[in-house]
C-alpha cells in the first residue's frame, strides 16, 4: 500500500523535528520509515495512524554520548551524528585522494608553476605585485568558487527566515532548504572558505603597510599556495560532481 | 536489548556483509526485513545497531553505496567494493568458524564423533 502525500510529510516532519541537518542521512532514513510503514499496513493490516508510531518506537532506544563534556544524544539525532562521523572520515579520505590526482595531472603542475612564480616574486622581486596577485587570487576564489556561493546563499536564507519568519510559518520545502545541508564535504569547504578569508585579510592589511612579521606572511602565502587552493578546488569538484 | 540481540551484535557486520555477499546489492530496511525472514523472526537487527555498521563499513571502503529514485523518493543501496570483497569473505570464514565451534561447545558429542 503506497502511502499518500500527506501521509509521506507527516513522516517528513517527525524526522525533521529531531533536527537532524544531513540530508542524506535524512533521505535514507525517509526512505526506512515510508519502507516500514507501507509494510505494516499491508503486512498487519494496521492504519498508518496505528503503523507510523509503532516504527517511530524502533529508534527511539538508541543513544549515544559523543565525548565526556558533551551531552547524550538520543534517536535520530544519535543514529545522525554516527553517520556523520562515518561521512567526514570517508569525505576526508576521499578529498586527499582526489588533491593528489589532480596535483599529479595538467592542471597540478601548472598551478604549482603559478604558485611557485607568485611566492618567488615574493620574496625576490615585488612583495606588493606578488601580494596584489595572491589578492587578486583570493577575491576570485571565494566570490567565484560554488562553494562560497552556495554558503552565500544558504546564510541568506537562514538570516532571512531568522528576521522575519518563524520555523513554525515554514512550509515543508522551505523547511527541507533551510534545515538540511546537501553535501559532505562542505565541511571542509567552511573551514578552507574561512582559512582563505583569514589569509586574504593578511594579504591586504600587509598591502597598506601594517606591521606583520615577515614569517607570519611567509607561512601563510606558503599554506595557502600549496595547501588550501588546491584542496579547495578538488573539494569543489568533487560537489559539482556529486551535484 | 534481547539476550538474542546481544549475542549477534559483535557478528552484526559479517552478517550483513553475508547478506550483501548473496545478494548483490540491498538497502537498510531490506537487510533487517532478510534477516528477521531468513531467522524466522528470532534475530532482529535494530535499525540503531545496522545503520551505523553499515555507515562504518562505507567509509571503510568496504561497501559503496548506489541510490536509485523509487516511488518519487531516494533509496540508497549498498554493494560490496572489490577491495570489500576479500574482507567480506574473510569476515564470513570467521563467523562460520566461530558458529561451528559453539555447536561442538553446545553438542560436545558432535566433536567425538
Amino acid at each position: 500500500m503506497k502511502l499518500t502525500p500527506e501521509q509521506i510529510e507527516t513522516i517528513e516532519y517527525y524526522i525533521l523535528s529531531w533536527d537532524i541537518k544531513n540530508k542524506d542521512f535524512y533521505e535514507e532514513i525517509l526512505d526506512h520509515f515510508i519502507s516500514a510503514v507501507e509494510e505494516r499496513m499491508v503486512k498487519e493490516n494496521e492504519s498508518f495512524d496505528y503503523a507510523f508510531p509503532e516504527v517511530t518506537h524502533v529508534f527511539a532506544d538508541h543513544i549515544i554520548k559523543p565525548a565526556w563534556f558533551l551531552e547524550t544524544f538520543s534517536g535520530l539525532k544519535a543514529l545522525e551524528l554516527e553517520f556523520q562521523k562515518a561521512a567526514h572520515k570517508m569525505a576526508f579520505k576521499v578529498l586527499m585522494k582526489d588533491a593528489l590526482r589532480h596535483l599529479k595531472n595538467g592542471f597540478g603542475l601548472i598551478w604549482l608553476l603559478l604558485a611557485l612564480a607568485l611566492y618567488v616574486t615574493f620574496f625576490f622581486f615585488s612583495t606588493y605585485v606578488a601580494q596584489a596577485a595572491c589578492g587578486l587570487i583570493n577575491i576570485v576564489f571565494l566570490m567565484f568558487s560554488p562553494i562560497s556561493l552556495k554558503g552565500l546563499k544558504r546564510g541568506y536564507r537562514h538570516l532571512r527566515i531568522k528576521v522575519f519568519r518563524t520555523e513554525a510559518s515554514l512550509s515543508l520545502e522551505e523547511l527541507k532548504q533551510v534545515k538540511l545541508i546537501p553535501t559532505k564535504f562542505n565541511s571542509f569547504g567552511h573551514v578552507l572558505f574561512l582559512l582563505g578569508f583569514v589569509l586574504s585579510i593578511v594579504n591586504f592589511v600587509n598591502v597598506f603597510d601594517f606591521e606583520i612579521s615577515k614569517e607570519t606572511i611567509q607561512v601563510g602565502i606558503l599554506a595557502y599556495l600549496f595547501l588550501i587552493i588546491p584542496i579547495s578546488w578538488t573539494a569543489y569538484k568533487l560537489e559539482s560532481k556529486k551535484a | 536489548m534481547t539476550q538474542m540481540q546481544k549475542h549477534v551484535k559483535g557478528s552484526l557486520s559479517a552478517i550483513v556483509l553475508k547478506l550483501l555477499y548473496d545478494n548483490g546489492r540491498m538497502y537498510g530496511y531490506e537487510i533487517t526485513q532478510k534477516v528477521k525472514e531468513l531467522t524466522k523472526d528470532d534475530i532482529t537487527i535494530t535499525e540503531g545497531a545496522l545503520y551505523p555498521i553499515l555507515h562504518k563499513l562505507e567509509a571503510e571502503d568496504i561497501l559503496t553505496p548506489e541510490t536509485e529514485r523509487v516511488d518519487g523518493r531516494i533509496r540508497k543501496y549498498y554493494k560490496i567494493t572489490p577491495k570489500g570483497n576479500a574482507v567480506a569473505k574473510d569476515r564470513i570464514a570467521e563467523l562460520k568458524a566461530f558458529a561451528e565451534n559453539l555447536n561442538l561447545i553446545l553438542n560436545p558429542k558432535l566433536g567425538s564423533a
